[in-house]
């Protein structure tokens, strides 16, 4: 039991998150008013765009947003595979007629609200899925 | 901490957490983590082994196993075999429902956690309010042989080791607010109570549901009323251990952690309901309230021993004898 109660202890205080023990920094850091996300963009032929809401969709894509931070770290190969994924998966929900992906970063500020939600943020394209792979835009 | 405790408060304590158990086991969607890729895996921790998680039917089997054996260890049966599997499955479960969310997952830790304790406690659990000895005497009776004196301690006994368990529960459940709420004077400090990160927190949270959050916009449009919430959460937290050494102090917090996560619940959608549940089951001394409430119900007169029917049974009695 000692040593239960000293991983207890250590846990947080080294940062360590072996589970089910933890270090339970829920909530501690300082949250901002700018807020940043990421959205997709399913594409046809005609260009005609609809939202691909990758976060939701089953099976497995459910870490889209910490994916895309790192993004850009990635190599190319494994960019392209996601990419083509994420595709794959698009032309699944919306059919045969999607052409690309096109991934959009978010910013906004929580406190520039519209009523009860904050207003609509600042869209800036930054990445675009084909067959092909990954392209930058940004 | 090794002082004596009543078998039956240990006793409340087992029936209570694997109950819980079994109740977040059957409640919670494991259904949706069968085939997920895992987001974010957890560093130094058994949870690599779910990288890739497993069948529907293997997480269907876990979750049948693991309620099975934490009703049976609920009614301390088989407890020693009975409470290790119904917290293996919990945590196999577990693992994989961590591994496919991106961030982390703290409904069930301060349950898995006092659950270790009680496994460690081996039967000592199980040695008062425990269905063991009665299923044994019945299974004698069935075969037909005389029923056998029961070794088992009176349920009343007093021990240390009914004793630690819970002191131990206790600690880890003390230091897991303390930790929570050190960990936010240690990478925020003040800030976290004087700035608007609470209103962050509400806005970010409403703008992210389906529908905007009138509870949390209410407290996010009022900054004042933001920071008196969030004081009040951090001292909540970082003073928590206080009801360790001043039993009184358990009148005024655990009252208050309850609010606090009933009120994170509305406001911001996160299901704390297995934390503070566990915080009941462990804290609150379950066969005084047993007591008081026997004691409430037979206080309570019944028909036959009412003013009344007491003079007319005195007034037959008195027919009966000139008779």
């Amino acid at each position: 039991m000692a040593l239960f109660l000293a991983t207890l202890v250590i846990c947080p205080l080294a940062a360590l998150n072996p589970w089910p023990f933890t270090n339970w920094e829920l909530f501690s850091r300082l949250r901002t008013d700018q807020q940043t996300g990421w959205e997709a963009v399913a594409v046809d032929g005609s260009g005609h765009g609809r939202a691909y809401p990758i976060a939701s969709v089953p099976p497995g894509y459910r870490d889209f947003g910490s994916i895309m931070a790192g993004f850009s770290e990635r190599p190319s190969v494994e960019q392209d595979k996601i990419c083509v994924a994420w595709l794959r998966g698009a032309i699944e929900q919306f059919g045969s007629g999607t052409r690309l992906l096109r991934i959009y970063h978010l910013k906004w500020l929580l406190s520039d609200r519209q009523g009860s939600r904050a207003a609509p943020p600042h869209r800036t394209l930054a990445w675009i899925c084909s067959a092909k792979g990954a392209r930058e835009t940004g | 901490m090794f002082a004596r405790e009543d078998a039956r408060r240990l006793a409340a304590v087992r029936i209570g957490l694997c109950g819980l158990l079994a109740l977040r086991l059957a409640t919670t969607d494991y259904g949706f983590v069968a085939g997920q890729r895992a987001a974010r895996v957890q560093p130094l921790s058994y949870l690599n082994l779910f990288e890739r998680v497993s069948s529907p039917e293997v997480v269907t089997t876990l979750q049948v196993c693991g309620i099975v054996a934490a009703l049976l260890a609920a009614a301390g049966l088989a407890l020693r075999a009975s409470l290790p599997l119904a917290v293996a499955c919990s945590l196999a479960l577990n693992g994989m429902f961590q591994t496919t969310l991106p961030v982390r997952f703290y409904n069930d830790v301060v349950l898995t956690l006092c659950l270790l304790v009680l496994i460690a406690c081996g039967a000592a659990a199980s040695e008062a309010w425990s269905l063991g000895e009665p299923a044994r005497q019945a299974f004698r009776r069935v075969r037909g042989l005389a029923p056998k004196a029961s070794l088992a301690p009176h349920p009343t006994s007093r021990s240390e080791r009914y004793g630690w368990p819970i002191r131990t529960a206790m600690i880890a459940i003390a230091l897991a607010y303390f930790f929570v709420g050190f960990q936010k004077w240690r990478y925020s400090g003040l800030s976290w109570v004087t700035g608007d990160n609470l209103r962050w927190i509400l806005y970010a949270s409403s703008d992210g549901q389906a529908h905007p959050n009138g509870l949390a916009l209410f407290v996010a449009d009022r900054p004042l009323l933001a920071h008196v919430f969030a004081a009040g959460s951090l001292l909540l937290e970082t003073l928590f251990p206080l009801v360790l050494f001043i039993p009184r102090l358990r009148w005024l917090f655990i009252p208050g952690v309850v609010a606090m996560h009933v009120g994170i619940r509305l406001a911001i959608g996160l299901d704390y309901s297995a934390q503070w549940l566990t915080v009941l089951i462990v804290f609150v001394n379950w066969p005084v309230v047993v007591a008081w409430a026997r004691r409430a119900v037979v206080s309570v007169p019944a028909p036959r021993d009412a003013p009344e029917a007491r003079l007319l049974r005195i007034d037959a009695g008195r027919e009966l004898r000139r008779g």
